[in-house]
């Protein structure tokens, strides 16, 4: 089925598969101008617009989800490559980068409880104080939540930047780094500068596109904000998303107008940041043109705080992480935990008992969705994958159509999308639902995929041919049994992505298709503590679930055939 | 009759890679040399069926008598031969064979395990149908490799410098082993080196580019 | 579809009687008859664990009993599904809605009845309704001032009540201007959520009413009982000074504000603050059973009364099962329903029904449950306001927003 159809897509000049793109994102690029109407076609949408602007604070929220995104962007760069200088996979940085995987699989939504459980006032942190300060009442400061928006940073570069990681992970290989810092070492460089002014250049061109999901990202995410973002005013994804929900006359027009604002505060991210790229090459240059060091000490300060620095904040920001997620832990069976207590006093099962009661429902359009998701996922990824093959051809002048669910905010095409099902009479469902997930798989999926497609020895089917395989039995026998690794990776990716998604699920739901993410975002307020621990815990289990396949699926399916997880290819 | 190329040209963009006629008998086994770059690999891959189609091609390529220039690679019944024995590593070693075993009509699964059995024991390999190939040694890969394309019973045969990865001790063995089959086989056979004692010890016609 | 014209007729019949009448047993019956299977999507906030649960054992109840399926969509707010309804009803969609049953009150109903968008009507043909003795209780036949015409259903009760750690405090303040001294002397022990959240808005209508009353005197709840009009600005003065002189005074210096009541007990629990209220008058027994509040917590009611209103569930005009959502809000309203939520102790809903609908033993069941820690007398719960109109509401909320939600104080 699939080889033949990537034949019929594959003819020279008709580029079907350019026609499969943009069906695959008419719906959000629709959605994109959909989102807007609203605002347009008012009556009078310069009335909107004005009233976009006279809302309270709509400035401070603007420049709220701008300065999210830059310092979150900034900042995980710098801990990241910061990390990878002074460690460059020595055994500390092997171990770390170890760590550091199953930390994606934590949503986005976890990670953020565990970090107010850690850092708020009546927090683990405050307890610990409290310990040895003798406190018994907690202190009234503002951290989670505060104005200026330093909690929602902190809870989006403790997400980010194990991403970015792992994405440097990734291109290093193919850079040679370790010749690049001998040779910038013999001229006198220090080894953290050295990797910083040898390597960096070449590493950034490759973690371009991923950086800028994560600067898009992090002007529009919702659910971190909800969780840790500022309320007087919320960030701009926020209020669209309050706006989008209230049932007042005037607020859907509000909301669009809002969206056009999103979007431009989040291009204006993606500017400036390029401006900053542009001001960054400059310096370098200037740094490489001073000449090398002479060989003096304060040279070798620099390379000690650098070092310093690297080790440090890359394994505190999954320290942060991971005591968050304890803290969930314990929280979902504390019993009587009553400040300044730094452990409960008694422990209960009731919050496991009364989650499990609701479990099963959420938990099942959970999986649904992103099975359904990532299945329809693969099989697109692999038609487009095996056309290119077919046509020997990289890519496609449209292949970057995929990457745009990562580069337009979510709650922008989002709401567009729900317009338009709304339009269509399609009523909310798990089917709809899954439909906005493969959007969001997709890319992840091609990413993975397409460089194992690439790098796949082109012998294998040449040989397979000359045995006398046929196409479709080369494309089933061989090149998908020969790619089963990288294909079980991206799968389990795909559903860690599926399973962690709120703003999709909660929008073209309508509510209506509760599953792990969309209930534990729904107690974030309202639940007690302990019910808000299980269920980020719940929320959390699955994909890391997934994660451990992924990484334990290769060994066991191919526990007799080593040849397959040597990679040979 | 054997395999026959006839007036063969190959070129990109306006730049001739080589031009080339030759005749190969039943069992006997001509040898290209030539430097990097002149086109060896080229050549293969056309009479293969895999040349990239940024490439010009020109002249007729007849194996006993049929003109295979327009037929894809799995219907030529030329077999290829690596320098790497390339066993499909998600196979056992039985399954490796099976795996270009031609499906006739009338032959149950039994006549073909049979096959297989004595192929396996004619490399003094018998019980090794389910044994992962990663675990063979080079020299046994290297025959098993053999075998699988000669079960596949191609009527041509190409060489890509098939033992330029091999031991020196191992080296002469495997390639008296692989010549020996050939020329048994009675099937035309094109080998690329570099290793002037692969040329000699062939036997056959030297073509330098 | 044979049976959605067999349906139209039979709610032709049951709407077509004049809201007084009495319910037509013979209507009913068939009515349970084309229920049986349908699949019910209630619509109702979700941040009540207990709740949550309760909604669980209605589900099984009308499952064994009349073989309906009912899912419990917990909402966040219940805004989301009225602004939904609105946009599928704009969008031509008249008979496929996402919901079935929706858990309304005030300027959500006000805003839907306005608009056309509720099915009815048909509350007072259940059977069960009958049971709330209307004429005697007129409560149950208005909900924030608005008549609700048979539109909605009550299903339970609820009134604003204070608690505080008694711990840390000997005597709570009893009025807004005592809580703005207490405060004063307390700083950061008190806050309250975020207008529009349900909980914070609560908070300002009550803080509104009573310096309103204790500034312009009694005689200004008429005004308040009628739609909101050019006296805004003037009877909302007192109210917008007492808020600017007790922000500051407020936990985090009321530069953040909580969005739940679930919050408020979390800060009161944790010693964060010393004083909180709630929309239910027996959250303190229900919160010590769950053991989020402290047992030594204690309730307790403002000398010049607290809001009290009823709540309801009403059918959207698009509601796909409207024949499975009528019964189950007429299982809601009975006394097995009834009883089950008030005993529970983590819920301890307060009953639509009177006393004495229950049979002895459930009597004696919730006698008990009333002398729990953390409940309040009956004499003080009776010490009641009247919600304001709803378009107090939207006002004070607008309002509220346009001050203090820009950043600055």
């Amino acid at each position: 089925m699939i080889p033949r159809l990537a034949r019929a897509l594959s003819f020279r000049n008709l580029s079907l598969r350019d026609l499969l793109l943009l069906a695959l994102t008419a719906p959000l690029l629709a959605g994109s101008v959909l989102a807007f109407l609203p605002a347009l076609s008012a009556e009078s949408s310069r009335q909107v617009f004005s009233d976009l602007l006279d809302a309270p604070g709509i400035v401070s929220s603007a420049l709220l989800s701008l300065s999210a995104a830059l310092a979150t962007a900034a900042a995980s760069l710098s801990i990241v490559l910061l990390f990878l200088a002074a460690t460059q996979g020595n055994r500390v940085g092997r171990v770390v980068a170890k760590l550091t995987a199953p930390i994606l699989a934590v949503p986005h939504a976890a990670a953020a409880l565990g970090l107010a459980l850690l850092l708020a006032p009546s927090g683990f942190l405050s307890r610990g104080i409290a310990l040895i300060a003798g406190w018994d009442t907690p202190p009234d400061y503002l951290f989670v939540n505060h104005p200026n928006g330093a909690a929602l940073i902190l809870g989006l570069i403790v997400k980010e930047a194990p991403f970015l990681l792992l994405v440097c992970l990734a291109a290093l290989p193919n850079l040679d780094a370790p010749r690049r810092v001998a040779l910038a070492r013999s001229l006198g460089y220090a080894p953290a500068k050295a990797w910083l002014l040898t390597v960096t250049p070449a590493l950034y061109r490759q973690i371009r596109l991923p950086l800028f999901a994560v600067l898009v990202f992090a002007s529009s995410t919702v659910d971190v904000a909800l969780v840790l973002g500022p309320s007087l005013p919320p960030t701009l994804s926020v209020r669209i998303l309050d706006w989008f929900t209230a049932p007042t006359l005037g607020a859907r027009e509000l909301a669009a107008a809002a969206a056009m604002l999103q979007l431009a505060v989040s291009l204006i991210s993606l500017a400036i940041w390029i401006g900053v790229e542009t001001l960054a090459r400059t310096l370098y240059l200037y740094a490489i043109r001073r000449g090398a060091p002479q060989r003096i000490h304060h040279s070798h300060y620099t390379n000690l705080t650098l070092n310093g620095l690297g080790r440090m904040l890359l394994p505190t920001a999954l320290l942060v992480t991971g005591g968050g997620l304890l803290g969930l832990g314990v929280a979902s069976i504390a019993g009587d935990w009553r400040y300044p207590l730094v452990l409960p006093a008694d422990w209960t099962a009731g919050h496991w008992i009364a989650a499990q009661q609701n479990l099963f429902v959420p938990a099942r359009n959970a999986l649904t969705i992103a099975l359904g998701a990532v299945v329809a996922g693969m099989v697109i990824t692999l038609l487009l994958l095996e056309s290119q093959n077919r046509q020997k051809r990289h890519d496609g002048r449209l292949i970057w159509l995929l990457y745009l669910p990562l580069l337009i905010p979510q709650v922008v095409f989002l709401s567009g999308m729900v317009f338009m099902a709304e339009w269509l009479g399609l009523s909310p469902s798990v089917f709809l639902v899954a439909c906005g997930h493969l959007l969001f798989v997709l890319p992840y999926l091609y990413l993975t995929l397409s460089g194992a497609y690439a790098n796949l020895d082109p012998r294998w089917e040449a040989l397979a041919a000359t045995l006398g395989a046929s196409r479709s039995r080369r494309f089933w026998r061989v090149r998908l049994p020969l790619l089963s690794v990288p294909l079980i990776t991206a799968a389990m990716l795909g559903l860690v992505i599926s399973l962690s998604l709120y703003l999709p699920t909660q929008l073209l739901g309508a509510g209506r298709v509760p599953t792990l993410t969309t209930e534990a975002i729904a107690l974030v307020s309202a639940g007690s503590r302990g019910a808000v621990g299980t269920w980020a815990l719940l929320q959390t289990a699955l994909p890391t679930l997934c994660f451990m396949l992924a990484l334990l699926a290769p060994n066991l399916f191919w526990k007799r055939r080593k040849g397959m997880t040597r990679g040979i290819q | 009759m054997g395999l026959c190329l006839d007036d063969i040209e190959l070129s990109v963009g306006s730049r001739r890679l080589l031009a080339l006629s030759c005749q190969i008998e039943g069992g006997e086994i001509t040898t290209v040399m030539g430097p990097s770059g002149s086109g060896k690999s080229s050549l293969l891959a056309f009479i293969a069926g895999f040349l990239d189609p940024d490439f010009r091609t020109s002249g007729t390529l007849r194996l006993h008598g049929k003109v295979l220039n327009r037929l894809p690679a799995e219907q030529r019944r030329v077999g290829l031969l690596f320098q790497d024995a390339m066993l499909f590593p998600h196979l056992s070693v039985g399954d490796n064979l099976r795996f270009g075993l031609p499906q006739k009509t009338g032959d149950s699964q039994r006549q073909r395990d049979d096959k297989i059995e004595a192929a396996l024991e004619a490399l003094g390999l018998q019980d090794f149908d389910s044994r992962d190939p990663a675990t063979l040694s080079g020299g046994q890969q290297s025959r098993v490799a053999l075998m699988r394309l000669l079960l596949s019973e191609p009527q041509a045969i190409l060489l890509d410098e098939p033992f330029s990865k091999l031991d020196a001790s191992l080296k002469d063995e495997i390639r008296a082993f692989t010549f020996d089959c050939i020329r048994t086989a009675q099937i035309p056979a094109l080998l690329v080196t570099h290793d002037k004692g692969d040329a000699e010890s062939a036997r056959g016609p030297l073509i330098t580019l | 579809m044979l049976s959605h014209t067999r349906f139209a007729v039979l709610l032709i019949g049951l709407c077509g009687l004049s809201s007084g009448a009495e319910p037509n047993a013979d209507e009913w019956t068939r009515l349970t008859q084309q229920a049986r299977g349908q699949t019910v999507y209630f619509q109702a906030w979700g941040g009540d664990v207990a709740l949550n649960a309760h909604l669980q054992w209605v589900a099984l109840q009308v499952k064994t009993r009349f073989a309906i399926d009912l899912n419990h969509i917990k909402l966040a707010d219940t805004s989301t599904a009225v602004s939904r309804l609105i946009a599928e009803v704009d969008a031509g969609n008249r008979e496929a809605g996402s919901a079935d049953l929706l858990w309304i009150n005030g300027e959500n109903f006000a805003l839907l009845k306005q608009r056309q968008l509720l099915f009815g009507p048909w509350a007072e043909q259940q059977p069960n309704f009958a049971l709330v003795e209307a004429d005697r209780f007129p409560e149950m036949r208005r909900d924030f001032g608005v008549p609700t015409n048979g539109l909605e259903s009550p299903w339970t009760r609820s009134q604003l009540i204070f608690y505080y750690d008694s711990e840390r405090i000997a005597s709570p303040p009893r009025s807004m201007p005592a809580l703005l001294n207490w405060a004063r002397e307390h700083p950061a022990e008190f806050t309250y959520p975020r207008p529009p959240a349900f909980l914070g808005t609560t908070f300002l209508k009550q803080a509104f009413i009573e310096l309103a009353i204790l500034e312009f005197g009694p005689e200004t709840l008429t005004a308040l009982a009628a739609p909101v009009d050019e006296q805004f600005a003037a009877l909302t003065e007192p109210l917008w000074a007492f808020l600017d002189a007790l922000h500051p005074h407020l936990l985090r210096g009321g530069r953040h504000f909580p969005q739940t009541g679930a919050q408020l007990n979390a800060a009161l629990y944790d010693r964060e603050t010393s004083l909180a209220f709630a929309f239910n008058p027996n959250e303190v027994v229900s919160a010590i059973a769950r053991g989020d509040l402290a047992p030594a917590t204690k309730s307790y009611v403002m000398t010049a009364g607290t809001l009290s209103n009823v709540s309801f569930v009403a059918i959207p005009v698009n509601a796909p099962n409207k024949a499975g959502a009528m019964i189950v809000a007429n299982y809601l309203l009975s006394p097995e329903a009834q009883f089950r939520a008030a005993v529970n102790p983590r819920l301890a809903s307060q009953p639509v029904l009177p006393f004495e609908r229950f049979d002895a033993e459930q009597r004696a069941a919730l006698d008990a449950a009333a002398r729990a820690p953390g409940s309040l007398p009956a004499a003080e719960l009776a010490r009641t306001l009247a919600e304001p109109h709803p378009s107090w509401t939207t006002a004070l909320e607008r309002e509220w927003v346009r001050r203090y939600s820009g950043g600055g104080r």
